[in-house]
């Protein structure tokens, strides 16, 4: 037999390549050299990462290219240059599949070439031809130091490539695993009507998605009913008013995740009076806060305030605030009230101020 | 004496409260405030003799400082001149320019009814008698509120009588006498 073109010395057998793996074999294929004319049937197509091999030997793996007996065409895939699949006249299944490559043009011919062109395309896209075995360095070119200076960068570089490779895979499949998630809570959002399972409700706005409409104000309603949950729960421990930073901080502590920013706290905080809850925003020297509506300041101080200072004893904010358990900011805010009401006076020194029970307004 | 008593116990605690030493910022607060240091303020004069004074000089005095803390609070000089312009509006001061002040130890009204008085216990009425003489003369004496006050203060009372009709002041090369009715 005339030896094809595609004869190539050096990829005389199987397994050649150091990485080259067998991904297939396809029993019945028919090889055409378009160069030749030449159309041989009945062989096996063995589709590896850097070749095609056809052959009428039963078993590849002990292929030898001296075994006349033998058919054996090989085609590198560094040689192909493009690949086509051809469907019939009147059908849509593949007829063959062409491969045009630096030496001429070949066709494959066969059932079911689905299989075999998803390989093929893979194997070239791969081109895991291009990795080449590292040459060793034999141990007699360098040694002592050189040579553990040499090792140990070689450890660090190994180290390095590993953690790289670990996070790009991690990060890809950390996106796929919430792309996956987003998938299944749109389509919850679209398929299951809202109200109909508020125990959907309840977990997906927890991951911070919600079924709500889009419009805006429908939003900061859900949020403001979030929002009003969490003060009611604080008010008692705080004394009634809380800073807008505190709701900010408790608030996307619980979340966890989807984080509301500041901006979204207040004006959900802007909507409690017109969904009636019992709290408002105010401000107070430039400070936000949420306070409530049943907040009495008299009785406040009675209970706060009033406790811890006299004629006679002064403390100051900071003191207060750490007896009261409360913020600075808010403890301030509650002097600032009861001096106004003339409860309490300020004694203003280098040492700092401290507030003491109004006695000259009792004269 | 009671009253005095009370007013002097009242006095001693508010010098013993620290707030005392700053001007609060509540309306009816510093109101009260005020006025209790406009009454130490003139006790202070009165028992010191302090006939005149300037704000420089009264700020150094020790009822406007406090060292119950450690280190010395004192009111400052726009605290102090916000106490002495309620006095000057209650008559305890008169103003002189922007930093100085004569202080008056007792109000004109007051010495004007106390002039009158000793006028007809000492059978003045009708009598004429110059300014330097009610203050320092011999029928006078130290147990008179109007005793050693200057002539200016002794004039603004006289003129007092005269408008409600008790004296007639006649002036004559810058020299006044008084003439009572």
């Amino acid at each position: 037999m005339e030896q094809s073109l595609f004869f190539l010395s050096a990829e005389m057998t199987a397994m050649k390549a150091f990485n080259e793996k067998t991904q297939s074999i396809y029993q019945n294929m028919q090889f055409l050299d378009k160069k030749l004319k030449m159309k041989v049937p009945k062989l096996s197509l063995a589709i590896t990462t850097h070749r095609l091999i056809f052959t009428n030997h039963t078993n590849i793996d002990q292929l030898n290219v001296n075994d006349v007996k033998f058919v054996y065409f090989v085609i590198p895939l560094q040689h192909v240059k493009s690949i086509q699949s051809k469907t019939g006249f009147l059908s849509s299944k593949i007829d063959h599949i062409n491969l045009e490559t630096n030496l001429g043009e070949v066709a494959i011919f066969g059932d079911n070439l689905e299989g075999p062109l998803l390989l093929i395309k893979g194997s070239i896209e791969k081109k895991e031809w291009l990795q080449k075995q590292e040459q060793q360095q034999t141990s007699s070119v360098y040694c002592g130091m050189k040579s553990e200076i040499m090792k140990k960068e070689k450890q660090t570089q190994q180290t390095i490539d590993t953690v790289q490779s670990t996070f790009k895979g991690g990060f890809e499949e950390l996106f796929k695993n919430a792309t996956e998630l987003k998938e299944v809570s749109q389509y919850i959002k679209q398929n299951i009507k809202k109200g109909e399972n508020n125990e959907i409700d309840e977990i997906l706005s927890k991951i911070g998605q919600s079924r709500l409409d889009k419009s805006e104000d429908l939003f900061y309603e859900k949020l403001a009913e979030q929002v009003y949950k969490l003060c009611a729960e604080l008010f008692p421990k705080m004394g009634g008013i809380i800073s807008l930073l505190d709701v900010y901080y408790y608030f996307n502590k619980r979340r966890n995740s989807s984080l509301v920013s500041p901006e979204e706290i207040l004006k959900a905080g802007l909507q409690f009076q017109k969904l009636n809850y019992q709290a408002k925003v105010e401000r107070y020297d430039g400070i936000s806060v949420i306070e409530s509506t049943q907040y009495n300041s008299d009785k406040d101080y009675e209970n706060t305030l009033g406790k811890h200072i006299s004629y006679e004893i002064g403390l100051t904010a900071e003191q207060l605030a750490k007896k009261l358990g409360i913020s600075v900011m808010i403890c301030k805010i509650k002097l600032k009230n009861a001096i106004n009401q003339g409860k309490v006076c300020v004694d203003n020194r280098i040492e700092g101020t401290r507030y003491f029970k109004n006695l000259i307004i009792n004269i | 004496m009671q009253d005095a008593q009370d007013k002097l116990e009242l006095h001693s605690k508010l010098l013993k409260y620290p707030p005392f030493y700053t001007l609060q910022d509540h309306k009816e607060t510093r109101k009260k405030q005020i006025t209790q240091w406009s009454e130490i303020v003139h006790l202070y004069f009165q028992s010191h003799k302090i006939l005149e004074s300037s704000i420089s000089e009264i700020l150094n005095f020790p009822i406007f400082q406090d060292s119950s803390s450690g280190i010395i609070k004192k009111l400052d000089s726009s605290e102090i001149k916000e106490i002495l312009n309620q006095m000057a509006q209650l008559g305890s001061i008169e103003w002189k320019n922007d930093q100085n002040f004569t202080v008056n130890l007792v109000s004109p009204f007051e010495l004007a009814d106390a002039i009158y008085a000793w006028a007809k216990e000492k059978k003045l009425i009708g009598y004429t008698e110059t300014l330097r003489g009610i203050t320092e003369g011999s029928q006078t004496d130290e147990s008179k509120k109007f005793y050693n006050l200057p002539q200016e203060q002794i004039l603004k009372a006289c003129l007092i009588l005269e408008e409600t009709g008790r004296c007639q002041v006649y002036e004559f090369d810058g020299l006044y006498s008084i003439k009572f009715i």
